[in-house]
């Protein structure tokens, strides 16, 4: 672990070099052994022990019982797994490039200096700060089905009252509104600071050579928010496939699973129906399609970079 | 391992807890270490979900026992019902209390079953059970032994709007023998239904999640059974059976019931006041919320319907200590004092429950609330029998039940076939009697 | 409204309005403020159905603009819940959380920006990737280890298994890469030890980053549901999100309350956003921009 010091490999004065590195490495790890501390204790150790429980039975209270790879194999067989797998990949699908463009869009709008900008921008961004659990209530009071908000709005206009809670399509619908909600703010501030930082030189110069507004955005503007881009889907992917607060307070996985996603699945199963080990099992797979998603987000990214 | 684990982790827990300002550690009772506690007579905690009434009685109650009990204190501790579970398992696995809990029959024998609970036996006199029901003094039984005391129970009836009702021009049976049969019900729906105005519809099923086994009601009304008599033999899968999800299906298909009204959909309790349906099963202790919450019309309540024979469901819940906790013998006191005549009577009345001593069930208890009404809950309570409650009382009931919720409301909105469901449900029954 | 628009606004050749698609800044405007009130509507709604009548509410008789502005409602949600205590339990949580974690994390930020030690690179890549993780995957072992800690229901089951954020470490990297080695090197060569450069070179220059990361942590532990959920069960520990649960729980048709209740729990977050909004913006900002 610490440096020796007789051999160095360059051209700085031993003595120093010797000493200094040493010193900086017993520095280093002291300044992050706290850190090392909590997330061994309890990032890495329950993830090593995770697997361990997802082989055992156990209800909590009483003993565990050793099962091997059982309850994976009922988890294959367990549709509500599946259902719960595909509302966790489908609502990611859907609502991280609407969060991505609908944010986009709102930058755009925002960029220039116009009049009550900073005030706009504070109450796009508000609902970041609002707890899941605050916007689940809320969502829930908008969107009910006899008295809410959302469908007197709509028998206003005409349309017909859509079942929020009672049909599969609405529930989703209200949890992909509400994380919308949510989530635009966030992409908003990061793509509006990217795209201050857009030399006005380059689209001076393009307009010169006759660049229309759709060639320059298609050339100069999207290219240079690939970093951001880039970096605002993969976290939106990880938190998307991380909800849990919202479903839980708004839809709990509802009507008949519609909404169920892995997360509030692997709970449920491991508190409520007292099936520690196959929580945690669900909690494993989870893990591993998210780390599935990120690699070929990555792949993807390294192929295009562009079109990140 | 498992101990010395433990015993390592607690030693270094208490270490790294009392190193830095030890005492931030939590709430008040609760970081010092459960209920062992206090000067004098000692202090229980007692969780407990309940509505506001029923929280109202049993501070009350506490507010007695603390008088006549110099240096007891009980305190109460209130959870939602979507919550107890999480929350007392929880702490029971951490081994930090509670001393008691409220408890459905339908759960109380997983926890008996886990060695959470305290033999009450060894407590209360030898013949305390016989002040009680049959019925109800079977449901806090494990394995012979009492590991609770019968608090209350609760019948689900048929509530209903006697404005829309009389409207459709149908007449309500006002005895038991008279109530409607499984056909009538189905007329009197459509009636209800044709007398609504826009998208409302007749009747809503109070399935609310874990009440899911009220299906159970009509299956039994129906002739059928869960289970054979001593619960052996599973039996689900009849004809009974496919006749009841058969009637389920037509109240969807016939609009006589709201789309959103599944097992883990909307409450009855909602979609009644806003007159979403006209009719509504309900238990009893919904009553005091009813009165709040319906203000635009009244009320009146009759008997579930009824085929080869009725049933209802065994509601209510029982008051349990727990292993854990530090001082039985002074939880076993206070379970004592809980189910008391005079205690029991005064929960019932306030809270429109029905009592569990046969005493208090043969006399006339004054229900504060909707006096009018009780009548019919407590007469639909004796029919019901005892392989009804055999069945939903098993230790594994629970699981039982959790299929039940999934599966009924696979059969209602995925259009999940009655074989299949059947099939799933009966399995899940096979498996509970098997542990 | 977008054929309008392309009605409206021509591109000149040499005019930079490069990233307005043909919109006129009026109209650019007008889409914007439309967003804005949509977006701010639900809270807007909030604030009023906190106010109304819930038998007014239950019975669909409302009107966008509030009636009779039932006050009292606020004073329900003290009477009847032990608000106040669960409001304590959050400020003590997020502060502790905040003192801990900055601290904590600003010191190993420091160590993985500018010092050099065997194994850096690796253990950074495995400090990042806890950021996959969510709470459901290791819920439960890690509920088994705190429960044996014997830190269930306490504040200290709360605050210590999430007391290391992988998204602050993150932050203060990229924050410290942006002090010139030369500053570091030119202490050191005078003498200075490690521990001392943090201190009196450092750690002066990171008040921007204490003040982004104090936000961003005090946020993260006010709001946070799931862990809190698992590991508080006694109602006097709860914080707000759980207690929020509860009283959805129990008044779930109680509407101006449940309203009421969320619109105290999420004032607070509320208030310190729009008093520090220049910090959460420089964070996000810092972040996404590498």
């Amino acid at each position: 672990m610490a440096v020796t010091t007789t051999r160095p490999r360059s051209a700085v004065p031993r003595r120093r070099w010797g000493r200094a590195s040493h010193r900086q490495a017993l520095t280093a790890y002291a300044l992050i052994s706290p850190n090392l501390l909590v997330f061994g204790a309890f990032m890495f150790l329950p993830l090593i022990l995770t697997f361990v429980v997802s082989m055992q039975e156990t209800s909590g209270l009483g003993p565990a019982e050793w099962v091997g790879l059982g309850n994976y194999s009922e988890l294959i067989r367990d549709s509500v797994f599946w259902r719960a797998l595909a509302n966790t990949v489908g609502y990611a699908a859907i609502e991280v490039p609407l969060a991505l463009g609908a944010g986009l869009m709102v930058a755009l709008l925002l960029n220039r200096a116009i009049w009550m900008r900073n005030l706009m921008r504070t109450v796009y961004y508000l609902p970041v700060v609002i707890s899941g659990v605050a916007a689940g209530i809320l969502a829930g009071w908008i969107f009910s089905e006899n008295i809410g908000v959302a469908n007197k709005a709509l028998e206003l206009v005409g349309i017909a009252p859509v079942a929020w809670r009672s049909s599969a399509a609405g529930a989703m619908a209200s949890v992909i509104l509400t994380s919308l909600w949510i989530n635009v703010g966030f992409n908003m501030v990061v793509y509006l600071a990217a795209l201050q930082n857009i030399p006005r030189e380059y689209y001076d110069a393009s307009a010169v050579d006759g660049a229309t507004s759709v060639q320059q955005f298609r050339h100069i503007t999207l290219p240079s928010l690939s970093t951001a881009t880039g970096f605002l889907a993969i976290y939106g992917v990880i938190t998307a496939f991380h909800v849990f607060d919202l479903v839980f307070i708004l839809t709990s996985g509802g009507p008949g699973n519609a909404t169920e996603v892995l997360g509030t699945y692997a709970y449920d199963q491991a508190f409520d129906t007292r099936a520690r080990g196959y929580g945690a099992a669900i909690g494993v797979v989870l893990y591993l399609i998210l780390m599935l998603a990120l690699t070929v987000q990555f792949a993807f990214a390294r192929r295009h970079p562009e079109e990140a | 391992m498992e101990q010395t684990r433990r015993q390592f982790l607690a030693a270094a827990g208490a270490a790294g807890a009392a190193v830095t300002l030890g005492a931030c550690g939590g709430g008040d009772d609760s970081g010092g270490g459960g209920g062992g506690g206090g000067g004098g007579g000692g202090t229980l905690s007692f969780v407990t979900w309940g509505a506001p009434v029923e929280i109202a009685a049993f501070k009350a109650i506490i507010a007695d026992f603390e008088r006549q009990n110099r240096g007891a204190r009980i305190r109460l501790q209130e959870v939602p019902f979507e919550g107890v579970r999480q929350t007392v398992d929880a702490s029971l696995e951490a081994e930090r209390g509670p001393d008691l809990f409220r408890v459905t029959y339908n759960d109380f024998g997983f926890y008996a079953s886990q060695n959470a609970l305290v033999d009450l036996s060894e407590y209360l006199p030898a013949d305390y059970g016989d002040a009680f029901t049959e019925a109800l003094w079977a449901a806090v039984q494990f394995e012979g032994k009492p590991y609770g005391v019968p608090h209350h129970t609760d019948v689900s009836a048929l509530v209903y709007n006697k404005e829309l009702l009389r409207t459709a021009g149908v007449t309500v049976p006002d005895k038991l023998a008279d109530a409607w049969s499984f056909e009538e019900f189905m007329d009197v729906s459509r009636k209800v239904r044709d007398a609504q105005t826009g998208s409302r519809t007749a009747f809503a099923m109070n399935w609310q999640l874990a009440g899911a086994f009220r299906w159970l009601n009509w299956l039994y009304a129906a002739g059928g059974s869960l289970y054979n008599a001593d619960a052996t033999q599973v039996t689900v899968d009849s004809p009974e059976a496919r006749r009841t999800l058969d009637m389920f299906k037509t109240w969807f298909d016939e609009g006589l019931t709201p789309r959103n009204s599944t097992p883990k959909g909307a409450y009855p309790s909602e979609q009644f006041p806003s007159q979403t349906v006209g009719i509504i099963s309900a238990g009893d202790f919904l009553l005091p919320s009813l009165e709040d919450e319906v203000k635009k019309f009244e009320y009146g309540a009759t008997f579930l319907p009824q085929d080869a024979s009725a049933a209802t469901d065994l509601g209510g819940n029982t008051v349990v200590a727990t292993r854990v906790g530090k001082q039985p013998e002074l939880a076993a006191q206070f379970l004592e004092f809980l189910a008391s005549e005079q205690s029991m009577k005064r929960f019932c009345e306030q809270t429109s429950v029905l009592p569990t001593r046969t005493s208090l069930v043969e006399r006339q208890l004054e229900f504060q609330v909707r006096p009018d009404l009780m009548p019919v809950f407590v007469e639909q309570a004796t029919t019901l029998t005892p392989e009804y409650v055999r069945a939903v009382t098993l230790p594994d009931f629970t699981q039982v039940n959790n299929v039940f919720v999934d599966e009924l409301e696979r059969f209602l909105v995925n259009d999940q076939s009655p074989d299949d469901t059947l099939r799933n449900i009966a399995t899940a029954a096979d498996e509970a009697i098997q542990a | 409204m977008a054929v309008a628009a392309e009605k409206r606004a021509v591109a000149e050749p040499g005019r930079t309005s490069p990233r307005t698609f043909e919109l006129g800044p009026n109209v650019r405007w007008l889409l914007a403020a439309i967003g804005a009130l949509v977006m701010a509507f639900p809270l807007y709604w909030m604030l009023v159905t906190a106010l109304g009548s819930t038998a007014d509410l239950r019975a669909g008789d409302y009107g966008l603009l509030p009636g009779r502005l039932q006050w009292e409602n606020f004073q329900a949600i003290f009477d009847r819940l032990p608000f106040g205590r669960w409001f304590l339990n959050s400020v003590i949580i997020a502060v502790a959380g905040v003192v801990l974690t900055v601290t904590i994390n600003l010191i190993a930020g420091y160590a993985f920006a500018k010092l050099r030690f065997p194994g850096r690179r690796i253990l950074f890549i495995l400090i990042v990737s806890t950021l996959i993780i969510p709470v459901q995957v290791i819920m439960v072992p890690q509920f088994q280890i705190v429960a044996d800690l014997g830190w269930v229901n306490t504040y200290w089951g709360v605050v210590i298994p999430r007391a290391a954020e992988a998204f602050g470490i993150f932050f203060c990297v990229q924050f410290f890469r942006g002090i010139p080695d030369d500053l570091i090197e030119a202490a050191r060569i005078d003498g200075a030890g490690e521990l001392t450069i943090l201190r009196k070179i450092v750690l002066p220059l990171s008040k921007p980053l204490i003040a982004v990361l104090v936000i961003f942590t005090f946020m993260w532990r006010w709001n946070e549901f799931a862990w809190p959920l698992i590991v508080l069960n006694d109602s006097d520990s709860y914080t707000l999100p759980i207690g929020l649960r509860f009283l959805d729980g129990q008044y779930s048709t109680d509407y101006s309350l449940l309203m009421a209740g969320s619109l105290l729990a999420v004032l607070p977050m509320l208030a310190i956003f729009i008093f520090f909004q220049r910090y959460f913006v420089e964070g996000l900002v810092r972040s996404g921009l590498k």
